[in-house]
């Protein structure tokens, strides 16, 4: 594993970028040059400058201060979202794909009907059912990941079930939960890996699709995809202001992409 | 000598998706095998692909469903020893983690034990104490094979079941092999059941072997009777093929 | 002289360092021999008889030396002219036949495609030649045969169908690389004496890749032993099986399982 890496320029790269984002994320908890939410007239869409490095927005806020808690919203949305695709969608993939039978084929309709929706369709019913918020985005999204990952995951095990080493592993007297989740739950990592961080994509480009929709992430709280959809307006007067998060955006999904690619080989 | 193993009657069933009418065929894989084993004896299987001696190791270890007729055994965890050293290895373990697998899952070892039964069971198969830490994907076939004969008996099996475990092998890593299975076999009273297509080599391992064709046994009895003796046409066959039975140049100019 | 390997070095130049996978390699083969190359995994057999067949990539392969077929140099001589030895005067089949079959093509297909390649006969005589190949690699029913696919057929029809295609063009030399591992031992002996009536019939060489030592002293006159890209030993095969003078060979034969009355049980 750790020797695939090396040389591997995508994926240093891609650990570079997503560091440098986490990072910055991070010190925004602790820190940011102004008070995100303090308006103030006078800033109203002032340019870039070195007193705001990435301008104001149209309520004279200062943007870096809220790209920095924005990006926070936007990682803790879409790393919730995967959490929930992932832990469902390992548990409902290793039990259909390890045991199959009728389990295995009810589950898997199930999860038919719900990728036949699109996940944003999914999310917006499921907001309007039960308000909308930072925790109602994570779930409805996570509910919309599950299929994609269960069926990676149920692959996945399906190739493994039949080798000869869990035949051993059951001789060895290891329960099928053992052999599920100790013996090939780490053989399938990588491939989890690999769509955890595309995923991960998806989540951030969903949550600010639903934001944008006016659904998502509710003002005064700051979101990526909350300040692009309100930069819109200003596109031609105020280009700076979906600049900062804009490029923030990008450099997130950019970092995570290299990453992912870069696991696969 | 008592028997460890005796089986009676067995007949072994699979169901088979009809291709054409989608309904399910039950195909009978195994017609009414009896034997029985000694203990500390290796017996030979020897058949071609689709004889059902594969199907005979799974039903004695009870990982075939749909089987009637009695498997008495007198052992009640009976191990296995797989063809391809290359898939029955956990690649993402440790060889260590392998070997002390099976001590976790029954029985109730402190970790150091269990460690130090791994390190013992290694250098028994000839390997090296700092293969415990290594991967099985840093091991030559060779290596790997002698790592699964180790992990089967970790628990002291009565009884191995080996399929096919030289066959992947070059020429020069099978006798190692088979001499290291000897040995075991000494060294711990194992009973095989050594099951191969390869007549040559279950001549040079066991004492007695059954033929197998189509699911049943045509032939059982002593190696040497077996092989220059054989009663049965397709004993007949399967030693001529192998330039056995006859010298061993003249039936290719004759046939 | 059918074919003349001199001096014949291989190495892999798709990683940093060049591996060497042969290395000084040299013999003849006459008309209608038929010479063993036995080696264990990782020996260069295979690399051997590839090279020979003009089937390793020129990228990222190197090789020097000389391989001379009727006196021509294959290693150097231009692709179109490779093209006209290859599939024509050399043939090869190889250990796996089912995935060396086209799974979407009929066998009648198949089997006349070098015929289609390198010959401007019409369709009728190329089903005429394709039919009589078929059975002259002693299939039961020709015809039937000609439409079916290769997932019909078992192994050994298989490989039949294999040694028919390669033999389509009437080669000179027919590379069989362990051409009977993947079959059934009385399949295995069916297969190898088709091979070696259809080598006295047609005056074709054959050049037998084996890991199977028994295999090889019961069809070949001549063999060479191999061990880490390198050539051990070569000679006649009865004096070589009976009086082996490099160690390996000793110890390659000494792992071949006896089987004479009264001497199993070797570790007994």
């Amino acid at each position: 594993m750790q020797k695939r890496k090396k040389g591997n320029a995508g994926f240093i790269a891609g650990c570079v970028i997503t560091g440098m984002m986490l990072t910055l994320t991070v010190i925004g908890f602790f820190y940011t040059p102004y008070d995100p939410e303090a308006m103030s007239a006078a800033d109203k869409l002032a340019g870039i400058s070195p007193r705001h490095i990435m301008g104001c927005d149209n309520f004279g806020r200062d943007i870096f201060s809220r790209v920095l808690k924005g990006a926070q919203t936007t990682l803790i949305v879409a790393g919730g979202t995967v959490l929930i695709g992932t832990v469902f969608g390992v548990l409902i993939g290793a039990f259909t794909g390890y045991f199959g039978g009728i389990v295995d084929e009810a589950l898997m309709r199930v999860m038919d009907a719900l990728f036949a929706f699109p996940s944003l369709l999914l999310a917006l019913v499921f907001v309007s059912l039960f308000n909308s918020g930072t925790y109602q985005v994570i779930l409805a999204l996570g509910i919309a990941f599950i299929p994609s990952f269960s069926r990676i995951v149920r692959s996945e095990y399906l190739r493994c079930r039949n080798l000869d080493y869990v035949k051993s592993a059951r001789l060895a007297g290891a329960s099928h939960l053992r052999i599920m989740f100790v013996h090939i739950l780490p053989n399938i990592y990588t491939v989890l890996l690999s769509s955890i961080m595309i995923g991960f994509n998806n989540a951030v480009l969903a949550e600010a699709g639903l934001t944008y929709l006016g659904i998502g992430v509710q003002p005064p709280d700051a979101s990526l995809g909350e300040m692009l959809s309100n930069a819109q307006t200003y596109l031609f007067s105020a280009p700076w202001y979906a600049f900062g998060p804009g490029i923030t955006m990008v450099l997130l999904i950019l970092g995570f992409s290299l990453m992912a690619d870069g696991l696969k080989h | 000598m008592s028997s460890i193993l005796n089986v009676k009657d067995l007949n072994c069933f699979y169901k088979k998706e009809n291709s054409g009418s989608g309904g399910r065929k039950r195909v009978q894989i195994l017609h009414d095998i009896s034997f029985s084993m000694e203990e500390g004896e290796i017996l030979g299987l020897v058949g071609e692909s689709g004889s059902g001696k594969s199907t005979l190791a799974k039903a004695i270890l009870n990982m075939v469903p749909d089987k009637s007729g009695t498997i008495l055994c007198g052992d009640t965890h009976p191990q296995m020893v797989f063809q391809d050293p290359y898939g029955s290895l956990n690649p993402a373990k440790t060889i260590g983690w392998i070997l002390e697998e099976p001590l976790k899952n029954r029985s109730r070892m402190p970790k150091e034990e269990r460690r130090e039964k791994a390190a013992e069971m290694l250098s028994r198969v000839g390997l090296d104490e700092k293969f415990l830490d290594r991967r099985p994907g840093e091991l030559s076939g060779g290596q790997r094979q002698r790592i699964c004969i180790a992990a089967a008996l970790m628990l002291r099996p009565k009884l191995l079941i080996a399929d096919e475990p030289v066959s992947a092998l070059d020429v020069t890593i099978q006798a190692q092999v088979l001499k290291l299975l000897f040995s075991l076999k000494q060294e711990f009273g194992l009973s095989i059941l050594f099951i191969s297509h390869d007549l040559r080599v279950v001549y040079q391992l066991c004492e007695r072997v059954m033929i197998m064709q189509d699911g049943r046994i045509v032939e059982a009895g002593e190696s040497e009777k077996i092989y220059f003796e054989p009663q049965h046409p397709y004993t007949k066959r399967l030693l001529q093929a192998a330039g056995i039975l006859e010298n061993e140049k003249s039936w290719i100019e004759k046939s | 002289m059918l074919l003349q390997v001199k001096n014949l070095n291989i190495e892999f130049h798709d990683h940093i360092l060049p591996e060497s996978v042969v290395s000084g390699v040299s013999f003849d083969m006459d008309e209608g021999e038929l010479l063993g190359l036995v080696g264990e995994s990782g020996s260069g057999k295979s690399m051997t008889a590839l090279a020979v067949a003009g089937l390793l990539s020129r990228h990222d392969m190197k090789k020097t030396g000389e391989i001379l077929f009727e006196g021509k140099e294959l290693l150097t001589c231009p692709r179109e002219e490779l093209r006209a030895i290859q599939g024509n005067e050399i043939g090869m089949i190889f250990q796996e036949p089912m995935t060396s079959l086209n799974p979407v093509k009929k066998i009648g297909w198949q089997v006349g495609e070098s015929l289609r390649i390198h010959t401007k006969l019409s369709k009728e005589e190329i089903k005429a030649r394709v039919l009589a190949m078929l059975k002259k690699v002693e299939l039961k029913e020709p015809e039937l045969v000609y439409e079916q696919y290769p997932h019909e057929l078992s192994g050994g029809m298989r490989q039949r169908v294999m040694i028919a295609s390669a033999m389509i063009c009437r080669p000179k030399l027919l590379i069989a690389d362990e051409p009977t591992t993947a079959l059934d031992v009385t399949i295995q002996a069916q297969i190898l004496s088709l091979l070696k009536r259809l080598s006295e019939k047609e005056g074709m060489a054959v050049l037998f890749i084996s890991h199977d030592l028994s295999l090889v002293r019961m069809l070949c006159g001549r063999v060479i032993v191999m061990q880490q890209g390198r050539m051990v030993e070569q000679g006649e095969t009865e004096q070589i099986f009976s009086h082996p003078s490099e160690d390996y060979t000793k110890l390659l034969l000494s792992s071949v399982p006896v089987c004479e009355r009264g001497k199993g049980l070797r570790f007994a």
